[in-house]
């Protein structure tokens, strides 16, 4: 199956002439403000920082075919490291990155540790197929991770748009199934002509928010 | 040169990508909430300091009895000797046994029982500065290997991530 690329602007290379006001109702923290709020003590920002997180932690180990219960596992240990070590992150505005390399390398270890219980069962069990009962052992590419962290930028940027916006690019966009545009007219009580500028301009306020994140 | 900046995606591209990442999956509330009290359970990372543990000795089926200070190793001449030390709810398997080929010497395998803990086991003679250990990380199945080790007193421990654990001394005597 071909891979979707996004190529995202790194934070801040060129922000776009976008006005203070127009994005300060829906500014956000960013990672370094909330990683020195938990310094400080304060859970607040320690809550926010795994709601910011927690699809992105989620994914990674689902991605790799782990269960529900694994992928819980690996969820809780990542963010019971970054609790341990978040004094010690050298550059707090990468915590996306750390979070992803951390759930990356619990996963692999815990398919690593399947890997192994199969080869100690098939050397007397008599299994014929001793890794069917594995999820994909194949390591998360690089490749897919930097996707992940991708798409979960944008989504952030989603929940950052105005309900408007936000409610549009939901339904149009993120909805499964997808809906057909007389739907999505119905439910936003707008005319179905109007979709095509509206998307317009709702992408334009996505890419404004990810300039400026 | 600074290098290009990336180009803002276009509608079509935008439009793709947020399409494609309906495949981001929410975790459970339950589980995000779990993660969110892991804050109050957990002290402020600035006054975690790393605890030392010792550990105690929970078995030795070495033919030599525990020294006062130390533990014999390689008392029965050839065969494996298991040592099971406790501490922080954990075992700790360890097995000395001869080296098969080159210089004579021993080889110090061990692994943590009763828990997936990630962190490093050091080794040093005893008297040497910590910055001498040997160091080498926990792999996946939570061991660990030394080798190959002269006669003498040697000071084991276990770093994990909020702990160092300190074992009781071990004793290699000179091979057979």
């Amino acid at each position: 199956m071909g891979s979707l690329r996004l190529h995202l602007p790194n934070p801040k290379p060129h922000p776009l002439p976008v006005s203070p006001a127009a994005l300060e109702p829906l500014d956000e923290p960013s990672d370094a403000v909330l990683v020195a709020r938990c310094r400080a003590g304060d859970a607040a920002g320690w809550t926010a920082l795994v709601r910011r997180y927690q699809r992105l932690v989620y994914t990674v180990p689902r991605r790799a075919g782990l269960s529900e219960a694994e992928a819980a596992d690996v969820f809780q240990t990542a963010f019971a490291r970054l609790v341990e070590h978040l004094a010690r992150i050298d550059d707090p505005s990468r915590v996306r990155a750390w979070l992803v390399t951390t759930a990356r390398r619990e996963t692999l270890r815990l398919l690593e540790r399947a890997r192994c219980v199969v080869m100690v069962h098939a050397d007397g069990t008599g299994d014929d197929d001793p890794l069917a009962g594995v999820a994909d052992p194949s390591p998360l590419p690089e490749a897919m991770l930097a996707e992940l962290q991708q798409h979960d930028r944008l989504r952030r940027a989603v929940e950052r748009l105005d309900a408007r916006a936000r409610a549009f690019v939901e339904l149009v966009f993120l909805h499964e199934p997808p809906l057909a545009y007389g739907e999505i007219a119905a439910r936003l009580g707008i005319a179905e002509g109007s979709i095509g500028p509206t998307r317009a301009r709702c992408l334009e306020k996505l890419r404004r928010l990810l300039a400026a994140d | 040169m600074n290098p290009a900046p990336d180009p803002m995606p276009d509608d079509e591209a935008l439009a793709q990508a947020l399409h494609a990442s309906r495949r981001l999956e929410d975790a459970p509330e339950a589980l995000v909430r779990r993660a969110i009290g892991l804050w109050p359970a957990a002290p402020s990372p600035l006054l975690a300091a790393l605890r030392r543990v010792v550990a105690t000795l929970v078995s030795d089926s070495g033919p030599a009895p525990a020294l006062a200070l130390g533990l014999r190793a390689g008392g029965g001449g050839g065969g494996v000797r298991q040592i099971v030390c406790a501490a922080e709810g954990l075992d700790i398997d360890l097995r000395v046994t001869p080296t098969a080929d080159g210089p004579a010497g021993w080889r110090l395998a061990g692994q943590l029982l009763g828990a997936d803990r990630a962190g490093e086991a050091w080794l040093r003679a005893e008297g040497e500065a910590p910055e001498a250990a040997r160091r080498t990380p926990l792999d996946v199945c939570s061991e660990f290997r030394f080798g190959p080790l002269a006669a003498g007193r040697w000071a084991l421990g276990l770093r994990l991530d909020d702990v160092e654990i300190e074992l009781p001394p071990i004793e290699l005597p000179p091979p057979a």
